[in-house]
């Protein structure tokens, strides 16, 4: 019974433990061309990290062409954050997503209104413009 | 000079010879002597076969055969185990695959990702 339980426990810990590290040179292609934005800093992630980014890797080629821009261009943001920091955004994530629809998209549209730029800002630059001639 | 020739060569005297002086000499022991030589002779035995067993296939199937269990309460303790086993492996792959659902969703998502970490 102990050496069932010893055998078991080896095969557990030899599963959980494999991680093998990966020059940026060896990933296959598909996978460079979705960790681009990051390569500079490949190979000073930890293999952990190397694992887990490889594996979001491998939901790019899945993605529409508008999801393909918008990872790309977060990506480098996503990897140098903490681990803390990523489950905070999981989480914050998971609760916007369990709000009602009509909410979310309420929501989402304050948001990306908050986020354009100044509107006086625009008018302040195009106003003398269009006034002088 | 002849002592020293003898010296040189093996002894005279070889292992079937003082294997034949000691059963001449036990068989003048007396039967008590006797009997508990032969019992300890047995004991020592029994303890060498328990102790030294010879590697084979068998030895395999013995190992094998000691790793499946028996009565029904090793059987049940066995299955609890290998379903924490199984369960937990289960819940620990399910929640890596949440988590990189939320990630992939995070990072192609109308909003930004600004809006979700915090800096």
């Amino acid at each position: 019974m102990r050496s069932l339980l010893i055998a078991l426990a080896l095969c557990l810990a030899a599963s959980l433990a494999y991680a093998a590290p990966e020059s940026w040179n060896t990933l296959p292609p598909a996978e460079q061309v979705a960790l681009a934005p990051i390569q500079a800093q490949w190979n000073t992630f930890p293999e952990k990290q190397q694992q887990k980014l490889r594996r979001l890797a491998q939901h790019y080629p899945k993605l529409n062409e508008e999801e393909k821009k918008r990872f790309l261009s977060r990506l480098a943001t996503w990897a140098r954050l903490t681990p803390a920091q990523r489950e905070a955004a999981r989480e914050k994530y998971r609760a916007f997503s369990q709000i009602p629809k009509e909410n979310r998209e309420q929501v989402k549209r304050m948001i990306k209104q908050a986020n354009k730029p100044p509107a006086s800002a625009v008018p302040a630059v195009a106003a003398p413009a269009a006034t002088q001639p | 000079m002849n002592n020293q020739h003898q010296r040189g060569q093996k002894s005279p005297i070889n292992h079937r010879q003082i294997a034949a002086l000691l059963s001449r000499s036990a068989e003048q022991l007396d039967e008590d002597v006797v009997s508990s030589l032969r019992q300890a002779r047995a004991v020592a035995l029994q303890k060498q076969r328990a102790h030294a067993p010879v590697f084979s296939l068998s030895t395999i199937g013995h190992r094998a055969h000691n790793l499946i269990p028996h009565t029904a309460h090793q059987w049940l303790a066995a299955t609890v185990v290998l379903a924490a086993i199984v369960f937990g492996m289960a819940d620990y792959w399910q929640s890596t695959q949440d988590k990189q659902n939320l990630d992939i969703a995070i990072l192609t998502d109308d909003l930004p990702i600004d809006v979700f970490v915090d800096k």
